[in-house]
């Protein structure tokens, strides 16, 4: 066949590559793992922030895609799917056997692509376990392509896979709909294109310099027909009464229950991420960094350069290339990041994130988000970097404006709750209190007052429960190494800029010129002291770090809690800001920067005075 | 006073209100059962035929979140459709037994 494939081209992808394709929650990147082994490359699609997995299976190179419900155009992860299945000259495409009525509406779509592929028939034992029964060999002859029984978790069926891929042929087509098809190919490059140009696909359409066709509810209805056609030939399931996993389900998305399962989940969160990681791990990691580290490139660099000269201070000063970036990256972030992935792969595997997301979804609905949200904001508790990313899930541009600038504004990282715990520590009980209530009365009023100003449509909640299902620890392990890896990869290049820049302003002395002109707000309207310009200065470089300046000045009460109000609301670090840049363009980066750091310097002089006014100390 | 047509017309709403015959998801309780009549939202449509919800599914309504989405099932699938979203899907109320 002869394929137009840029997106092969631009991600150096051979000929004869095997492309897994699949339905979210199937085992897909397990069955990837099985035919790989160990050594993969992720990489990010070309213009997109998709990642793409690569790996070898013999001489042979093996693409796994992100997780799609149908090849079209509706987000970001169907458009690089379908670009790379366009290129594909066969396909692995997995099914989960227990949801066989979804999955197989991809698998016939493929089918009527007339690409060669296979079927891995994957979670045989689970499905066995809820009582459903598949006819594999009925399946095989009804879709016209080998179908292979597999359990990726465990490695069983994945020699046969391997054995199969070579025998990979075109599925039976919809009869009418291929002859429909004939014709369409001879004016698109393929026929796979030729369907998705009848099924009205525009970007497809406008490759070929055709005009879209509007056959797409036609052709769906018809391959739905189909499907449910096969399964009721193929499937055969006993129905038994509401499972403890059908009870847990509800009682998860009902408020009543919902709510206090939600509350531990996050109290453990943080007990891990704040408490232990960011507390007693980073403890370790960084003094192991400060105490050897830091002395070694110290003692190696005074050779060279002279201690206290510009060549020093930009390598290995305070805010060093050399010393602060290596002991951030590795001493905090690396730590942290790593435990938080490992929660998140937990979180996901579960299937507990979709059920919090159908909880939350009558609150965030007032915000101008629904329930999907929660994803990113969740992530966001843990870094902003990573839940900036996520808001490529939400459905609408309105909605990925909400959530970024919630999450800058309003939500802590994990890194500064741990920081800001500490200091509380210190206050007494009611500024506590008093900090976490004017923090969500401010992420509540944030919502409500960009809900109402920014244009566009929220879209609804429509989301798949996958199963709940216990996390395989291999696979999360897998899955959260990778992410960190990729993640660290991401930020290093942050980091160096936000220390060549603070390290500009050090010596250039612009440092102290900043915390004489930033005296009147700083001691003027907040009433701290001086050196909090400085604090503040540091909390674009990180908010931890920011707040972490505070640390060492002697502030009574009522000092701290403005301190943390305000630095809590202050602008996100330098790795956020360039992820929003990257994300939502300059324009949003400047008015998100411009309104945090407003809003954050009001509110806290409102609550110097109002502390004033109670007569606080 | 109403005309005797009028009257019949409320008391046919009514009815059909009580049994719901003809409304849409929002109206949908735990446990009852459905047949999707039509899917008014273009996305949604897109999205119901790849779940095997549009119009000819049966589907039953596992949960309903207090002024939150409706929870429903399809076989072994399930999805939690937002209460606005929900407004835009008819329904026709299938009795069980009937």
């Amino acid at each position: 066949m002869a394929h137009c494939a840029p997106a092969f081209d631009a991600l150096g992808i051979r000929e004869g590559a095997v492309i897994l394709v699949g339905n979210p929650n199937v085992g897909k990147s397990v069955v990837f793992g099985a035919l790989t082994g160990t050594y993969v490359d992720v990489s990010n699609f070309p213009g997109t922030t998709v990642e793409i997995t690569r790996g070898r299976m013999g001489g042979v190179d093996v693409v796994d895609t992100p997780g799609i419900y149908g090849v079209s155009s509706f987000n970001e992860e169907e458009t690089v799917a379908r670009d790379v299945v366009l290129g594909a000259s066969r396909i692995v495409n997995v099914v989960d056997a227990v949801h066989l009525e979804r999955d197989l509406f991809l698998t016939l779509q493929l089918a009527d692509m007339g690409i060669p592929m296979v079927v891995a028939l994957n979670m045989a034992d689970e499905a066995r376990r809820e009582g459903v029964a598949v006819d594999r060999d009925l399946l095989e002859d009804l879709l016209g392509v080998p179908v292979v029984e597999t359990v990726a978790v465990k490695g069983e069926g994945i020699e046969r896979l391997k054995a199969a891929i070579a025998h990979a042929r075109p599925g039976h087509a919809d009869p009418e709909l291929y002859e429909a098809l004939q014709e369409a190919a001879a004016h698109a490059e393929s026929r796979a294109e030729g369907l998705l140009v009848l099924e009205g696909d525009e970007v497809v359409a406008r490759r070929n310099a055709v005009a879209p066709g509007g056959l797409r509810d036609e052709i769906y209805t018809r391959r739905r027909v189909r499907v449910n056609d096969l399964v009721g030939h193929v499937v055969r399931a006993e129905t038994r009464g509401a499972s403890l996993k059908a009870k847990l389900s509800v009682w998860m998305m009902q408020p009543l229950t919902g709510i206090p399962m939600l509350a531990a989940l996050l109290f453990v969160m943080y007990e891990v991420l704040g408490v232990l990681i960011a507390g007693k791990v980073v403890g370790f990691t960084e003094g192991f960094m400060n105490s050897y580290w830091v002395p070694l490139v110290r003692g190696t660099l005074a050779h060279v350069a002279a201690p206290g000269g510009t060549v020093f201070t930009f390598l290995a000063g305070e805010f060093g290339v050399l010393t602060m970036t290596p002991t951030y990256l590795i001493g905090v972030i690396l730590p942290l990041v790593t435990g938080f992935y490992l929660l998140l792969s937990l979180l996901e595997d579960s299937g507990y994130l979709p059920r919090i997301a159908a909880l939350a979804d009558r609150a965030l609905t007032s915000l101008g988000l629904n329930g999907r949200a929660v994803i990113p904001l969740i992530l966001g508790l843990g870094c902003v970097t990573m839940g900036t990313l996520t808001t490529r899930i939400l459905g609408s541009k309105r909605e990925r404006f909400i959530a970024t600038a919630l999450m800058a504004i309003a939500v802590p990282c994990s890194a500064q709750i741990a920081v800001i715990a500490a200091l509380m520590t210190r206050v007494v009980w009611y500024d506590s209190l008093a900090y976490f209530g004017i923090l969500i009365a401010i992420f509540v009023a944030v919502g409500t007052v960009l809900a109402k100003i920014t244009p566009g449509e929220s879209t609804a909640l429509l989301i798949d429960l996958p199963t709940l299902r216990l996390p395989r620890l291999g696979n999360v392990a897998r899955k959260s190494g990778l992410k960190v890896w990729n993640f660290m990869g991401e930020v290093a290049g942050f980091f160096l800029v936000g220390a060549l820049l603070i390290s500009t302003l050090q010596v250039t002395g612009a440092l102290d010129w900043i915390q004489v002109i930033a005296r009147p707000l700083t001691v003027g309207w907040l009433g701290l002291p001086p050196q909090a310009a400085t604090a503040f200065v540091m909390g674009f470089v990180r908010r931890d770090f920011g707040a972490a300046g505070f640390f060492t000045m002697h502030l009574t009460d009522s000092q701290l809690l403005v301190a943390m109000v305000t630095i809590t609301l202050f602008v996100p670090c330098i790795a956020s800001v360039m992820v929003i840049l990257k994300e939502r363009g300059w324009r949003y980066l400047v008015g998100l920067v411009v309104g945090s750091v407003g809003l954050a310097f009001l509110l806290g002089g409102i609550v110097a005075r109002v502390i004033a006014l109670l007569g606080g100390t | 006073m109403m005309k005797p047509a009028e009257q019949i017309e409320t008391a046919v709403a009514e009815v059909q209100q009580a049994i719901c015959a003809t409304c849409t998801l929002a109206d949908a309780r735990a446990g009852q059962h459905f047949v999707v009549t039509g899917v008014g939202d273009a996305g949604a449509r897109v999205t119901a035929l790849r779940f095997g919800m549009a119009e000819g599914a049966c589907v039953h309504c596992t949960a309903r979140i207090p002024a939150g989405p409706i929870v429903l099932r399809s076989g072994r699938q399930e999805i939690a459709v937002g209460r606005e979203l929900a407004k835009l899907i008819d329904v026709r109320r299938v009795i069980e037994g009937t």
